[in-house]
């Protein structure tokens, strides 16, 4: 029998796939500039709709940011309309000093105190003079009670004052506190709690800065005529509450609103900011069927402005939808809307407004529908499917945006344009 | 046999259909590659009713001799010109991969896969969509891989010099994996689509086959092909059913001509019974191929005889387009020389398709090369 040779048969097959992998590598299977032309059938049908009613709960949930999370004390008096507050608390105030080389000794003088705050007057309101004056504030209620502190802002509880003209405010400001009222408290080893409040010659606003802007409030004071011995620099401190431990330290620096005249929204409306700030929460009741069988392309919500023209009501203001991230687990409304996914995920764009503006304003939810998609409702670890509105500056703006509800007529009520792709039996030809 | 099944494997391994669309020749469930061997397709099909390595006639097996492996590689290379524009492509198929074996004194037996459609391409392009109102740009692309193939089982029998025939069954099957999306310009207001769909396809049919010389040095070769129900599965679900196409075909052969054969090859298939496969707006269209080619002995190479090959082929291809039917005719060139003192031949072809649809028109060269093995 006749053998092949197998090296010429090798010689060959190596040559067919040498040829094979050098028409592979040179492969160029895109022909799209040809298309649509010659590509039928590539074309998809995009849908278009609108769900209305979509929202299966709403509400407006006040008191934030919480205390403790203040981007600064929004002090204001502007009448009829606006009054906030602030309080500040030295509750650790040392009852000795060290001078240099030397042994601890009480503190039995104190010399040249004062209170220093710094300001961010961005979207400040100052008439020509305005007055900043430290009420005694400390008291035996709880923290929590806010009309106990309020009710301390007394003629008999003034500490200090410091009046200025608008041309003398600047970014900072230091109020002398008499070395006699401050002595027999730090003797005493007592809370000094300063209550922050503004006047003026007309409505004033302008926003103090807090522990969280890192610019906070601090006393400071000379306990000796010694040269040696420095300056003492009192940070901000609260020993209270005491239950759970690390509320205490939130106590250091807030605000308290005293009035806020806006007339009330009424039950037609859902608000976001104003002062104390406002959350609007919105919970979704999207079809499954949309979730489960379509490709959604855009999801727009539709809300329709109410317009509010109480005071600042031409300022201009940012609205964010913002997911939440808490599970159906979460009952407490006000809870669910503190667990949220961070500004810009899955709801990337805002809504800048006017509180007096009128008109359909629009949110893009489209990467929170796909999120959604993916996380069933019926899951106890999925988020909720729920949204909850912000506004910028929270708690240091008195503009409060509204939004008619679920329970507005049709026309002006919440609702979701959504433009989908359906499950599409592409590829038969 | 163990030597040729191990080849076998190794060709399979290596035959991943690749090829490209927004062409002319794409359309519908894809191109009917004509299940030609490159000796066959060097002459642009009219060899294709009596050569052995072509799984068409079932009677041309016993022309092998003892036994037969053969398998090729035909790249394309593509060009569509459409309004001006040029788009070029490249393609890659392997069509036919065939073993066969002498079954006693006269029987014949043979297992074949070949590319009865291929449908591979890619396609992206911008586009613009309407979406919410707004005009919104877009890219959108599609990739589509797989074939409908065709595996032959075969057995021939020669009654005596001047006459041979046999049946061969033939099961349908194949895939194509589809992918389709679309891209928004804006990906943070628009959600991208992306969907992967496999549309898997199933059939039978029986072909039986005649070789027979009716008088000196002319031989009439003839086979038909009955196709039964041909199904479609969308993503496991059973979407369309129709029938493999029906296919006669018959061919003349004179060997007068020391050295030489000429050929005259018609062949038809009715792609229509196919049309239930798709959707409504599938536009398919019965086949006839009119296929002409001479093989012709070459120059010896030292020992090694050579054969050179020519063809011309027209036909309608199965799928039109924009309600337009697509033609093509092919010119075709070819040789093959033997080796390992007879027992293995090298074939090399070269067709040039021109396809025309209205005004789009589009051609293709097709180079072949396949190794055939007679151990």
């Amino acid at each position: 029998m006749t053998r092949i040779s197998p090296r010429r048969l090798l010689l060959t097959v190596a040559a067919m796939l040498a040829a094979a992998a050098i028409g592979a590598c040179s492969e160029q299977l895109d022909a799209g500039s040809a298309c649509p032309s010659l590509c039928p059938g590539l074309s998809v049908p995009i849908k278009d709709t609108t769900f209305s009613p979509i929202l299966s709960f709403d509400t407006t949930l006040v008191g934030y940011p919480s205390v403790g999370l203040e981007e600064g004390i929004p002090l204001a008096s502007r009448g009829d309309t606006l009054e906030v507050r602030g309080v500040l608390r030295f509750d650790t105030l040392s009852a000795t000093y060290t001078p240099p080389s030397d042994s601890a000794r009480p503190v039995t003088q104190v010399d040249t105190a004062v209170l220093r705050m710094r300001f961010n007057l961005t979207q400040s309101r100052l008439p020509e003079w305005v007055r900043f004056e430290v009420y005694d504030v400390d008291t035996a209620a709880v923290d929590t009670d806010v009309s106990a502190v309020l009710s301390l802002f007394t003629p008999g509880r003034l500490v200090a004052s410091r009046t200025l003209t608008r041309a003398e405010i600047t970014d900072s400001l230091r109020i002398p506190i008499a070395g006699s009222w401050l002595l027999p408290r730090i003797a005493g080893a007592k809370h000094v709690r300063f209550g922050l409040r503004l006047v003026g010659a007309g409505p004033v606003s302008l926003r103090v800065h807090t522990v969280e802007t890192g610019l906070p409030a601090d006393l400071r004071y000379y306990v000796s005529p010694d040269t040696a011995v420095h300056q003492v620099v009192a940070a901000l401190q609260s020993l209270t509450p005491l239950e759970p431990a690390n509320f205490a330290s939130d106590f250091r620096d807030y605000s308290i609103a005293v009035k806020n005249g806006l007339p009330a929204a009424g039950s037609l409306a859902f608000t976001a900011g104003g002062i104390p700030a406002r959350r609007a929460f919105l919970r979704f009741n999207v079809p499954q069927w949309l979730l489960d069988s379509t490709t959604i392309v855009r999801a727009t919500l539709q809300l329709t402005q109410m317009p509010q023209r109480a005071y600042d009501a031409a300022d201009t203001v940012t609205i964010r939808g913002q997911a939440v991230a808490a599970t159906s687990l979460v009952t407490d409304l006000f809870r669910a809307s503190l667990l949220l996914v961070p500004r810009g995920t899955f709801v990337t764009d805002s809504i800048r407004v006017a509180p007096a503006d009128s008109g359909v304003r629009t949110i893009e939810l489209n990467g929170l529908l796909r999120v959604w998609k993916s996380a069933p409702d019926t899951a106890r670890t999925s988020p909720q499917r729920a949204i909850v509105l912000t506004q910028d500056e929270e708690g240091l703006h008195g503009a409060e945006v509204r939004f008619f509800n679920a329970k507005a007529p049709a026309a002006v009520r919440p609702r979701l344009r959504v433009s989908y792709i359906p499950r599409v039996t592409f590829g038969v030809p | 046999m163990r030597r040729l099944l191990i080849t076998v494997l190794l060709g399979a391994a290596s035959a991943a259909p690749l090829a490209a669309q927004g062409s002319l020749s794409l359309q519908g469930f894809g191109y009917p590659t004509g299940q030609l061997s490159t000796r066959a397709a060097a002459t642009a099909g009219a060899l294709g009713e009596t050569d052995p390595g072509s799984p068409i006639n079932p009677g041309a097996l016993p022309g092998s001799g003892r036994s037969i492996f053969s398998f090729q590689i035909d790249p394309e290379y593509r060009r569509v010109s459409i309004n001006d524009r040029n788009v070029n492509t490249t393609t890659v198929r392997f069509p036919v991969i065939s073993v066969g074996t002498r079954a006693g004194a006269r029987g014949f037996f043979g297992v074949s896969f070949s590319t009865l459609l291929d449908r591979t391409w890619d396609a992206s392009y911008a586009d613009s969509v309407i979406v919410s109102g707004t005009r919104v740009g877009s890219r959108v692309a599609t990739t589509v891989r797989g074939a409908i193939n065709d595996a032959r089982v075969a057995y021939a029998w020669q009654f005596n010099e001047r006459i041979q025939a046999g049946a061969a069954f033939h099961a349908y099957s194949g895939a194509n994996r589809i992918n389709l999306s679309r891209t928004f310009d804006d990906t943070t207001t628009y959600g991208a689509l992306s969907q992967n769909t496999t549309l898997s396809y199933a059939g039978s049919a029986v072909s039986v086959g005649v070789v027979a010389r009716a008088v000196p040095h002319l031989f009439v070769a003839a086979s038909a092909r009955w196709g039964g129900v041909m199904r479609t599965r969308y993503d496991d679900s059973l979407a369309t059913r129709a029938n493999v196409p029906n296919r006669y075909g018959v061919s003349f052969t004179y060997d007068g001509i020391p050295g030489s054969t000429l050929i005259a090859r018609i062949n038809a298939e009715q792609w229509s019974r196919m049309r239930t496969l798709g959707s409504s707006d599938l536009e398919v269209k019965d086949a006839t191929e009119i296929a002409l080619g001479a093989d012709i002995a070459g120059p010896k190479l030292r020992t090694a005889t050579t054969q050179v090959r020519l063809g011309a082929r027209t036909r309608t291809l199965p799928f039109g387009v924009n309600g337009k039917a697509v033609s093509e005719r092919t010119l075709a060139i070819g040789g093959g020389t033997t080796f390992a003192r007879g027992w293995a031949t090298l074939d090399v072809s070269l067709q040039r398709n021109s396809r025309r649809s209205g005004s789009v028109t589009e051609t293709g060269s097709i180079l072949s090369v396949g190794l055939t093995v007679r151990p």
